[in-house]
């Protein structure tokens, strides 16, 4: 313990004694239970406040994000067609042949190309 | 008002929470003391007193200096020896319904398994101290004891004993310092020894 601290507790009990105004019983640790306590509180205090700004600046990051990325997707850069879009289906053109008459004709002819008609 | 305590309580307020620890020294004993003319246990006066200590320290900023420090913890300390006392009634009260609705006193059962895990050598012996002090207190040179006795016993101040020993104030204070020193060290060797 520091000297003085003692000091200053001794000094009190001598007084306490002298006016015989003591308790009959006292704890070894009652200031020590008291300052842990203190010091445990003061950092709780402080710990919450770093957490409630993660918390904020996080949920910041977030909803800047989302605001940006539905902003990119809600842009008015897209020009609707005032026709109707025909999507006409699209035809392979090499490698398939829908054409079973020739299909037929071409079974016992050699392959010229690297096309497969049908086997 | 002149407040010796002033210095001490601008440096917790600064941020030297340790200093606080001079506030506890200083008043503990008059503090659990006062705690437990309202509880009439010691064990529940030290758990109040803590209980007012953390209070102040947690509301010192707003201690702005108009009274003593002493009279405002000792305000908080007996506000929280009758919070004590009526949180202790409600405490009975819902123990007296739980046996009468015949249900075991839950509380009473964790008293018994959480119970205080101290042994008597983390308590000061305060009878065996206090007589060491009384002794030599007895023993001490006639002109010493007089000053302790007007100042520390009687609580006069520095200028009425000076009146009435027809001493100066500074042979006042230095015979004080001396018969304290010699008081303290006794102490100091009574609790080494313990």
């Amino acid at each position: 313990m520091n000297k003085d601290l003692k000091k200053i507790e001794l000094l009190q009990f001598v007084k306490a004694f002298l006016k015989k105004e003591y308790p009959l019983t006292l704890s070894k640790k009652f200031s020590k239970k008291i300052m842990s306590r203190i010091n445990r509180e003061t950092t709780y205090t402080i710990r919450p406040f770093f957490q409630n700004t993660l918390r904020i600046a996080s949920a910041v990051t977030f909803a800047v994000v989302t605001l940006f990325l539905l902003q990119s997707f809600t842009t008015n850069d897209i020009e609707y067609s005032k026709s109707t879009i025909s999507n006409p289906s699209i035809i392979p053109s090499k490698n398939v042949i829908n054409r079973p008459d020739e299909c037929e004709r071409n079974q016992n002819q050699e392959i010229k190309s690297d096309t497969i008609n049908c086997k | 008002m002149i407040d010796d305590d002033k210095d001490t309580i601008n440096n917790i307020i600064d941020g030297d929470t340790d200093a606080f620890e001079i506030i506890i020294k200083k008043y503990q004993l008059r503090i659990i003391n006062l705690c437990f003319k309202y509880t009439k246990n010691y064990s529940d006066a030290e758990e109040v007193a803590q209980e007012a200590f953390f209070k102040a320290f947690s509301s010192l900023k707003k201690f702005r200096f108009e009274s003593k420090f002493y009279s405002w913890l000792h305000r908080i300390a007996i506000n929280c020896s009758l919070n004590f006392i009526n949180s202790k009634e409600k405490t009975k009260e819902r123990e007296t319904i739980s046996e009468n609705f015949g249900l075991s006193g839950i509380d009473s059962i964790k008293g018994v398994v959480l119970g205080d895990t101290e042994s008597p050598f983390d308590n000061y012996n305060m009878v065996n101290l206090a007589q060491t002090i009384e002794n030599a207190y007895e023993v001490l040179p006639e002109e010493l004891k007089l000053v302790v006795k007007l100042r520390d016993i009687d609580d006069m101040s520095y200028d009425e004993i000076s009146k009435i020993t027809s001493m100066p104030v500074g042979t006042v204070k230095s015979r004080l310092h001396r018969a304290r020193d010699i008081l303290v060290k006794k102490l100091d060797n009574e609790i080494d020894d313990e």
